[in-house]
């Protein structure tokens, strides 16, 4: 029955099914029919206070085209994984607009939409990430105007101005604090560092990773405001004689912490430990007096030419509104821009009381001068290429 | 002139092949003299070039990567050697389970998880660390993965297993008489296996060393794992730096990536000169023995020795994984350590289902297409006298002149901002099924070389002498005496292809997400433990197939 003839011929029969099976069309997704009929502005004050506003009214007509386009494609970082899942289920159950996500790391992502923009293959609807890339994007001209989103009416509503930039082409979600984060069962409570200026001194020599300046935008941080903390330029040298492992990535930085590699990372965006921290992990974020640097977390802009322009405002605007920001918060334990929701960092890492928060990427030129900071830093810190 | 069908073919063979590498690869070189791909604004430059030449760092790079590349080819090779030689020509007890487990190594590890185990079981707070501190007293980890004895030990383990799975079909098929006569004439078995054995299977394993020398010379996921944080920069590295800068160095990336190219030519060009025509014919017309070779107590030892390997290189590093789809943060002793619900997650997440049906078919295209072609490539370079046939042979190499990451970027540049026909394949299976092929191309050409080189004329001569045409022939006589060649490297390539992130992730698109990428999206969002389950699912698919392949295979005594 089995011979060498048929045992060859089984991959070939299996692969020649198998492809002529993916070369019958798959059903279109069709958007399953809106069990929400209303339109979730109807419940927010802004839209008790102007009803009949022409821009409302266009906005109607946007919320309906993008049910018309049925699905948007997000070029992410932040929607992808669990979160992804959560998001896009709730997103797709007030909508019906079907979400798909495409992931990577940063450059791969980037050199991906230029390359699409470059020869009319528009797929991105949207493009989120850090804010240092979002500033590659705008500056290779791949990102457009928002528009008006009525969750952005009323400025009043959020911790900070969602929008980053004059053209309004970049929009964040949500606001993370940089502290140092550390591990404890490593830094006992007494030893924890009382300031930023400790971190040089000798009884840390060894014990602390940190990000390259080359290649992450962790340490740039804290030079954009070392004059408000009290540190000198050779601050960053100091750091450097202290013996520290230096990695590629912010998010290595912050897994060192997690798996006690490396007792402390400096200027640690919480966020990269939220997950951790709310499973039970050993580590805790530490705010020195000084203040804590508060950045733009999760920014988002919509890429020119989209596909689905429509389907991206709406999603846009879902994420900047309470559901989209509860959803979307919990889900990555981060804390939402709007004012009126809970901070969903979890209890090590929160944000005690009293602490002093310096924002450092507003206004928008000091959003450029970001890039060439690492520059700055790399020098300072004797990183070189 | 008139030309035969035959050679109508060959040259057919010969344009289609240029195009799948050549374009990609020219993309590349038009990259490298643009400062980038199809999105970006500059003219003609070689400031990458310049750049990449005068940066005293890139040959210190280089000089890291050839050094490590030749210590773990080495090393790697001996050990495959060793454990080819143990359950091909010994008579050790249970050599067929050892070979399995050798099997398991290669099949049951995915590389990213695989790689994050190492460093919980060996990084300085490391489990082994920690017992072995404990057990002996000591004030300091003895191990330490970040370091080139840990990227060495990585290496050495897991490609032990691909070489061993890659030459012994050739130990295998040697005839035992040889060794038979050497013993007769009053030689041991250290003697036999240094001047007979070795010698004969010389092109087999020459074949394979290059192979693996050029693999580990653009090798990227270990390296940035355990050589990054200790300041250890290899090429492929140092070219994932230079695009990771805020902003992307572009220009001197793809400089590096051609020079490396380049690189890599000169050193599959001295190959051909060592290797050159030799010819070692082991399976002939007459019938043959593989009667193995008594080695009287050693035979304990051997068989403690390929355990001990088991247990190093698959065991350890399995366990730490499958324990750490069940906690909550992985690596990290709590209280109540551990709960279902990454696997819950995974389950309930909808793009799962899709993903392993993409998966299967990117899978199953891709080896088998692939094999097929890389049979009929090799076929034309050892048994025919084409006169392109040394071109097409150059060719089967250059895929893996430069690293995975940096073809992928060619293939975008190439099929979706070159030439517009075909972009429609743009984030479609078919796309990533090309791609693999064209990347599986250096393993299957030298894989199905070797094996080419190993059949006697007098087999396909009869088959001629007695009317067989030289397809009938193929399909025949030489496609049935090469099928455990051909199975094991379909199953490479199926591994391979299942488990690879780095080339997918830059052509990908929701339809034809597969499960690698599924992972990488939980890694990104760093929900690591959700990320292993995956890997242990593609383990699970991995072993299926393979299960699948050795039920069939062993029916008819293909795979002893």
């Amino acid at each position: 029955m089995w011979n060498k003839q048929s045992v060859i011929k089984i991959p070939f029969v299996v692969a020649a099914l198998l492809l002529a099976i993916s070369c019958t069309p798959s059903p279109q997704a069709t958007p399953a029919p809106s069990q929400v009929q209303q339109d979730p502005l109807a419940t927010t004050p802004a839209a008790k206070l102007a009803p009949a506003d022409t821009e409302d009214l266009a906005w109607a007509q946007v919320v309906s085209a993008a049910k018309k386009e049925g699905k948007v494609t997000l070029y992410t970082w932040g929607v992808t994984g669990q979160a992804g899942v959560k998001v896009g289920r709730a997103f797709k159950a007030t909508y019906g607009i079907e979400v798909e996500t495409v992931t990577g790391v940063i450059p791969t992502l980037i050199e991906r939409l230029k390359t699409e923009q470059a020869v009319g293959k528009h797929v991105a609807d949207t493009f989120d990430a850090s804010t240092s890339s979002l500033l590659i994007i705008k500056d290779a001209g791949l990102s457009q105007p928002i528009g008006y989103l009525p969750a952005l009416r009323q400025k009043g509503d959020f911790r900070v101005n969602p929008l980053l930039d004059s053209e309004g082409q970049l929009a964040s979600v949500n606001v993370s604090y940089r502290a140092i984060l550390i591990n404890t069962n490593l830094v006992k409570p007494s030893d924890e560092p009382k300031s930023w200026q400790e971190l040089t001194e000798p009884k840390w020599k060894g014990k602390i990773v940190l990000p390259s300046p080359v290649t992450a935008v962790g340490m740039n941080a804290l030079y954009a405001v070392k004059d408000k903390f009290g540190l000198d330029d050779e601050y960053f040298r100091r750091l450097v004689k202290n013996d520290p492992i230096v990695v590629a990535t912010d998010r290595e930085a912050a897994d060192m912490v997690i798996r006690g590699e490396a007792q402390l990372y400096p200027s640690c965006t919480m966020t990269l430990a939220s997950p951790a921290a709310a499973k039970g992990a050993p580590v805790k974020g530490v705010f020195p007096p000084e203040g804590v640097i508060m950045n733009f977390g999760n920014t988002w802009s919509i890429i020119k030419n989209a596909p689905h322009p429509n389907a991206a405002k709406v999603f846009l605007n879902w994420l900047l509104l309470t559901e989209g920001q509860n959803v979307y918060g919990e889900a990555s334990a981060f804390t939402p821009m709007r004012a009126d929701t809970v901070d969903f960092l979890p209890g090590p890492l929160a944000v005690p009381g009293g602490i002093k928060a310096v924002l450092t990427d507003v206004p928008m030129e000091k959003q450029v001068a970001d890039l060439r900071t690492n520059r700055t830093v790399a020098k300072l810190m004797g990183i070189e290429k | 002139m008139r030309l035969e069908r035959s050679t109508i073919l060959m040259i057919a063979l010969l344009v289609v092949l240029g195009f799948l590498i050549l374009y990609p690869l020219l993309m590349l070189v038009y990259g490298s003299l643009r400062g980038g791909g199809p999105g970006t604004q500059s003219g003609f430059t070689i400031s990458g070039y310049v750049a990449a030449i005068t940066n005293v760092d890139n040959y210190k790079v280089l000089w890291t990567t050839f050094w490590l590349s030749v210590v773990r080819a080495v090393l790697s090779m001996a050990l495959a050697i060793f454990l080819a030689w143990v359950v091909t020509r010994t008579d050790t007890p249970w050599r067929k389970g050892l070979e399995f487990l050798i099997w398991m190594v290669f099949l049951g590890l995915p590389y990213l998880p695989a790689l994050i185990s190492w460093t919980l079981l060996a990084g300085p707070k490391g489990f082994i660390n920690q017992f072995l501190m404990n057990l002996l007293n000591l004030d300091k980890p003895i191990f330490n993965i970040y370091s080139y004895g840990g990227i060495i030990w990585t290496s050495m383990t897991f490609w032990a297993s691909i070489i061993f799975i890659l030459i012994t079909p050739a130990f295998r098929g040697m005839d035992a008489s040889l060794e038979e006569s050497s013993r007769t004439l009053g030689g041991n078995g250290l003697t036999t296996l240094r001047k007979i054995t070795v010698p004969m299977l010389a092109p087999a394993i020459l074949g394979v060393t290059i192979l693996v020398l050029v693999r580990f010379m653009e090798s990227f996921e270990t390296e940035l794992m355990l050589g990054y944080p200790a300041g250890i920069y290899v090429y492929a590295t140092k070219i994932w730096w230079l695009l990771g800068t805020m902003p992307a160095d572009f220009p001197q990336a793809m400089a590096l990536s051609i020079i490396f190219l380049g690189i890599i030519l000169v050193l599959i060009l001295s190959q051909w000169l060592l290797i050159g025509k030799k010819q070692f014919v082991t399976i002939t017309g007459r019938g043959f023995a593989t009667r193995p070779m008594r080695i009287g107590r050693w035979k304990y030892v051997t068989f403690g020795l390929v355990i001990l390997y088991f247990i190093t290189a698959f065991v350890l590093p399995i366990a730490t994984m499958i324990l750490g789809s069940f906690m909550k943060v992985w690596g990290v002793w709590q209280a109540q350590p551990f709960t279902l619900d990454n696997w819950v997650a995974t389950f309930e997440n909808p793009t799962v289902y899709r993903s392993l049906w993409n998966t299967l078919i990117v899978g199953f295209g891709s080896a088998t297409l692939g094999m097929i072609l890389y049979s009929l490539t090799s076929y034309i370079v050892v048994k025919t006298q084409f006169k392109g046939k040394k071109l097409l042979d150059m060719l089967t190499w250059l895929p893996w002149s430069v690293p995975a990451l940096i073809l992928a970027l060619g293939f975008l540049w190439a099929y979706v901002g070159g030439l517009p026909f075909l972009s429609p394949l743009y984030g479609t299976v078919w796309l990533l099924i090309i791609v693999f092929i064209v990347r599986g191309f250096p393993l299957g050409g030298r894989v199905m070389n070797a094996s080419m080189h190993q059949l006697g004329k007098e087999l396909e001569e009869s088959s001629r002498v007695l009317g067989g045409s030289w397809l009938f022939t193929f399909r025949r006589i030489v496609a049935p005496l090469l099928s455990p060649a051909f199975i094991s490297a379909w199953l490479i390539l199926f591994v391979i292809t299942v488990r690879d992130v780095v080339t997918v992730v830059y052509l990908y698109q929701p339809q034809s997400r597969v499960i690698s990428i599924s992972l990488l999206e939980h890694w990104i969002a760093s929900e690591y433990e959700i990320a292993i389950t995956y890997g242990v699912i593609m383990a699970v698919m991995v072993i299926g197939a393979a299960f699948l392949g050795r039920y069939l295979g062993s029916k008819q005594q293909i795979i002893a």
